[in-house]
Order: C-alpha cells, then sequence, then structure tokens
C-alpha cells in the first residue's frame, strides 16, 4: 500500500514536470488557453463567491461568539479578514474548484482517450500535452488567485455584512479594523496558496485522465480520483505551506 | 508534419511502409511474433484477421501510438515515434469510431490541421476547403457548424474521412471503416474510400475484417493470424488460396486455425 502510494506519487510528480517542461516551448495553443480560462475561473465565480459570502458571515459569527467570552469583540473585523485571507479563501476556493474543475477535466480527457481522441490528436500533428495539458494547467495556476482573491473580498464583505447588521458593530470602525490589521504578507501568502491549488487541481484531472482506463468505468474513475487525489493533496499542500509562510 | 515524400527514382521504388520482425507484448502476452509487411507507393494494402489477433496493435506501431518491442518500422523511410507520427509522413488516419474532437464543431474538426501549425491557413480559406472536402465524401455545407453529437454514425464517418483527407496526405489509414455501419452505409464508404485510393498517388493502409471492404478497395491483403503475417496476396488470390487460415477467414468457417 505505501509502496504504491509512492509510486503514484513519483508518478504524478513526473507527469507535472513533464507538463512544465512544455510550458515555455512553442507552438503556444492561445485559443484552448482562454477556453480553459473561461471554463476554471469565469464559470467558478459565482459557486466561489457564493461560497466564500456565507463562510465569512458563519466567520464573523462565530469568532463573535468566542470572543465575547473574552470581552475582545473588536476581534471579529481583525479575524474575519486574516482568516479569510490566509486560510478560508484560497482553501475553500480550491475545494471548490477542485470539484468542479478537476472532476471535468479528468472526465473529459479520460473521454478524450477512450475514444482515440487523443490518438487521432497525435494524427493531426498535435502534441497532447500542448494541446491539452499546458493550457488548463496554465489557466488553472493564473486563474486560482484571482478566484481566491475575489472570494477573500466576497468573504470579507459577508463577515461585514453580518456583523454590521446583526452584532451591531459600526461600520466605519469594521472597515477601519479590517485595513489596519490585515498585511500585504497576509494577501500574497493566500494567493501563492491559491496558485499552488490550482497547479494542483489540473495537473491532477489531466493525470487521471490520461491515465483513466477504458469504457465508461474508467472514465467514471478518473472523475472520482481526480476529486479525491486533488482535494487531499490541496489540505496537504495547505498545511506545508501555511508551516513555511507562518512557523512560529 | 513536413516529411518530404521521396521523389528520387530509388527513393520510388522502396517500399511506403517496411515492417521487419516487429514484436510487442502486453503484460508478457505476445500479441505481434515478428510481423513482416510492405506497401508499396501507391497501392492499398488491407490487413485482415480475427477480433484480437493484433492488428490494431500493428496500426498503432505503424503510426507510432505505441512502441514495438523489437523490430523495425520504416514509414518513408523514417521511424514513427510517439513524437514524429508516421516518421513525421504527411498522413490522414480514419478511426474505428471517427474519433472526431466532440467539443469543436464539423469545421473546426475537418479544419483543424488548416487551422494550426506552421503552415495554417486563414479561417475562410480553410472553411472553404473543409466544405470542398465535406463535399467530396458526400456531406453537405450546412453541417459544418454541426456538433458531432448532432451526426448520424455515416456521418460521422463521412466527417472523419473529410478530416482524414483535408490536408491531401500521401499516407491513408482507415481503422475499421465499416464497423457498426449498415450494409448500404458500409458500402458507400467502401466506395468513398475506393475513389480516394485511386486518386493521384495516394498510398493506403486499412484494417478491416469486413471481407467487403477488402474487395472494394484494396489492391492487396495481409491475413494476421498468431501475430505473424500468414498469407500475402493480391485480392483477386484471396480466393483460391490453399491457406486454411485464410480459407477459414474468408468463408466465414466457424472451425479451423483461426480461434
Amino acid at each position: 500500500m505505501a509502496i504504491r502510494a509512492c509510486a503514484a506519487v513519483g508518478s504524478i510528480a513526473i507527469f507535472a514536470l513533464h507538463v512544465l517542461s512544455h510550458v515555455l516551448r512553442p507552438p503556444f495553443h492561445f485559443r484552448e488557453f482562454g477556453k480553459a480560462v473561461l471554463n476554471i475561473g469565469y464559470y467558478s465565480l459565482p459557486i466561489v463567491g457564493l461560497t466564500a459570502l456565507f463562510a465569512g458571515a458563519a466567520l464573523a459569527l462565530q469568532v463573535q461568539a468566542g470572543s465575547s467570552r473574552l470581552s475582545s469583540e473588536t476581534a471579529v473585523p481583525v479575524i474575519v479578514a486574516v482568516g479569510m485571507v490566509r486560510e478560508l479563501g484560497p482553501v475553500l476556493c480550491g475545494l471548490i474548484v477542485a470539484g468542479r474543475v478537476a472532476s471535468s477535466i479528468g472526465a473529459e480527457i479520460a473521454t478524450m482517450k477512450v475514444t482515440d481522441q487523443i490518438d487521432a490528436l497525435r494524427t493531426l500533428a498535435t502534441h497532447p500535452t500542448k494541446f491539452l495539458f499546458v493550457p488548463r494547467v496554465v489557466a488553472a495556476t493564473v486563474v486560482m488567485p484571482i478566484l481566491a482573491g475575489v472570494g477573500d473580498i466576497i468573504g470579507i464583505l459577508g463577515g461585514f455584512l453580518v456583523s454590521t447588521a446583526r452584532l451591531d458593530y459600526d461600520p466605519d470602525l469594521y472597515v477601519n479594523f479590517t485595513v489596519r490589521f490585515l498585511a500585504t504578507s497576509d494577501v500574497v501568502s493566500g494567493l501563492a496558496k491559491a496558485a499552488v491549488f490550482g497547479f494542483i487541481i489540473s495537473v491532477i484531472g489531466c493525470y487521471f485522465g490520461i491515465n483513466s482506463g477504458q469504457g465508461a468505468k474508467g472514465v467514471g474513475r478518473a472523475t472520482t480520483n481526480s476529486v479525491a487525489v486533488a482535494s487531499l493533496l490541496i489540505i496537504a499542500a495547505n498545511y506545508l505551506m501555511t508551516e513555511l509562510f507562518f512557523r512560529p | 508534419m513536413n516529411g518530404s515524400v521521396p521523389t528520387s527514382g530509388a527513393d520510388r521504388d522502396r517500399p511506403v511502409i517496411e515492417l521487419r520482425g516487429v514484436t510487442k507484448s502486453f503484460r508478457g502476452v505476445p500479441v505481434l511474433a515478428g510481423v513482416d509487411l510492405e506497401v508499396a507507393r501507391g497501392e492499398c494494402l488491407t490487413l485482415i484477421g480475427a477480433s484480437g489477433s493484433g492488428k490494431s496493435v500493428t496500426l498503432k506501431c505503424i503510426l507510432g501510438l505505441i512502441e514495438n518491442d523489437g523490430g523495425t518500422i520504416r514509414v518513408n523511410g523514417n521511424t514513427p515515434s510517439q513524437t514524429s507520427i508516421a516518421g513525421g509522413a504527411r498522413i490522414g488516419m480514419l478511426f474505428q469510431g471517427s474519433a472526431l474532437f466532440d467539443s469543436m464543431t464539423v469545421f473546426q474538426n475537418v479544419a483543424f490541421q488548416l487551422l494550426r501549425g506552421p503552415n495554417r491557413i486563414p479561417p475562410d480559406a480553410a472553411r472553404r476547403i473543409a466544405a470542398q472536402k465535406l463535399q467530396r465524401v458526400g456531406l453537405e455545407e450546412d453541417v459544418l457548424d454541426l456538433y458531432p453529437s448532432e451526426l448520424s454514425g455515416g456521418m460521422l464517418k463521412r466527417a472523419g474521412l473529410a478530416r482524414a483527407i483535408a490536408t491531401d496526405p500521401d499516407i491513408l489509414f482507415f481503422d475499421e471503416p465499416t464497423t457498426g455501419l449498415d450494409p448500404i452505409r458500409a458500402a458507400r464508404i467502401n466506395h468513398l474510400i475506393k475513389g480516394l485510393v485511386q486518386e493521384g498517388d495516394t498510398t493506403a493502409f486499412a484494417i478491416t475484417h469486413d471481407m467487403s471492404s477488402v474487395r472494394m478497395f484494396a489492391s492487396r491483403a495481409a491475413l494476421l493470424h498468431a501475430g505473424r503475417i500468414a498469407w500475402t496476396g493480391e485480392v483477386d488470390e484471396l480466393d483460391g488460396s490453399d491457406n486454411p487460415a485464410l480459407r477459414q477467414f474468408v468463408e466465414g468457417l466457424a472451425d479451423g486455425p483461426l480461434t
């Protein structure tokens, strides 16, 4: 079991390096990149935004409930902002996009494989790595920080709305605390995490898609594995990067 | 696909496709056990054989989609590989299931190579060529903006054929071109292929187990059995052969060396 897990991690790492080695080498398929940006970024915006809104609102309530015991209610704007930007924003965004995009990439590429479309690409003098993988991986890596940034803003807005409407916070004071205590390093670390999560999601989707078994069962397994492994790696990578950025 | 076509006398006499002792195993099970085969310029060779005999594996090895374990393969004198399909020769391929890209329209499929790569042409010109190629295979221009999911099985094959001939390739490959079609549509596809392979100097290599296809468009046939070429000859010789495997296959007999 452990040996198989190590082999799988090694295989994924080699695949990721293979994709990276093609990123800067022509030909470049800009049209495919544009389509991937739309699919991964634009179409994920509504679900990421709504999730962040409710997460920020719930976080504000939780912090208020906890901090009231310590008589430090002003902690709400600070913890909501820092919590969203450093942790909840990128992780929630990563998990949602993993569910939506890793599955779709895995299923699409697996279907292309079992219906000979990958072989057809090769016979049409087109490298599948350059045409299918590179545009998706680059698009996900570029778009995820933007998505996470939008999610951060909406999450903080959710906290603001709940705090001012339900917890009687002064709006000016709330904004003041949020801006004053939020450091540039908080924002940069969150966006860097999101970029890594985007890379993980797209590489995992492509990897399980191209290595899928035959038939509907193979496509189904590729889809499930893409989501499960991408989610697991996001959680693990989040811990490692938190250690890296915020080591006590 | 910038492979140049040899034009000198010696080159023209050399087989376009040449297999020498090609072997291939999957998980220790030999599928090809020393295949020797030649396809001359301008001829259409069909590789026949029972299901699971290794026809598709042979085709994929020739194209370079999978790597052969042993032996040599030359296409236009070059060795095919994953990065140099069919040794860089200009090829067209019709897949068994058409393999049209289902996220693209028929136009985008047929004009795929015309719109990409170093020899790309403007979209308007590509659209005109795509319409011509579709017309050549009996499809109207109005299918250009349809998606593959909106086409019937016969139309899919034709669109796949149009994509295969879009760049006027030197070599055409066909993988079970009539599988899944009713006899009438199969006959139409066979007629189309016959017309295409008789045009110009096109070399064709097809794999099939449909004897009507073989008789319709092939000039020569080879039988793959037990991982080797068990028989090869002109199509006219198919019926008179005393090779037991060939007789069993041609006559569709349940008993014989083919399992």
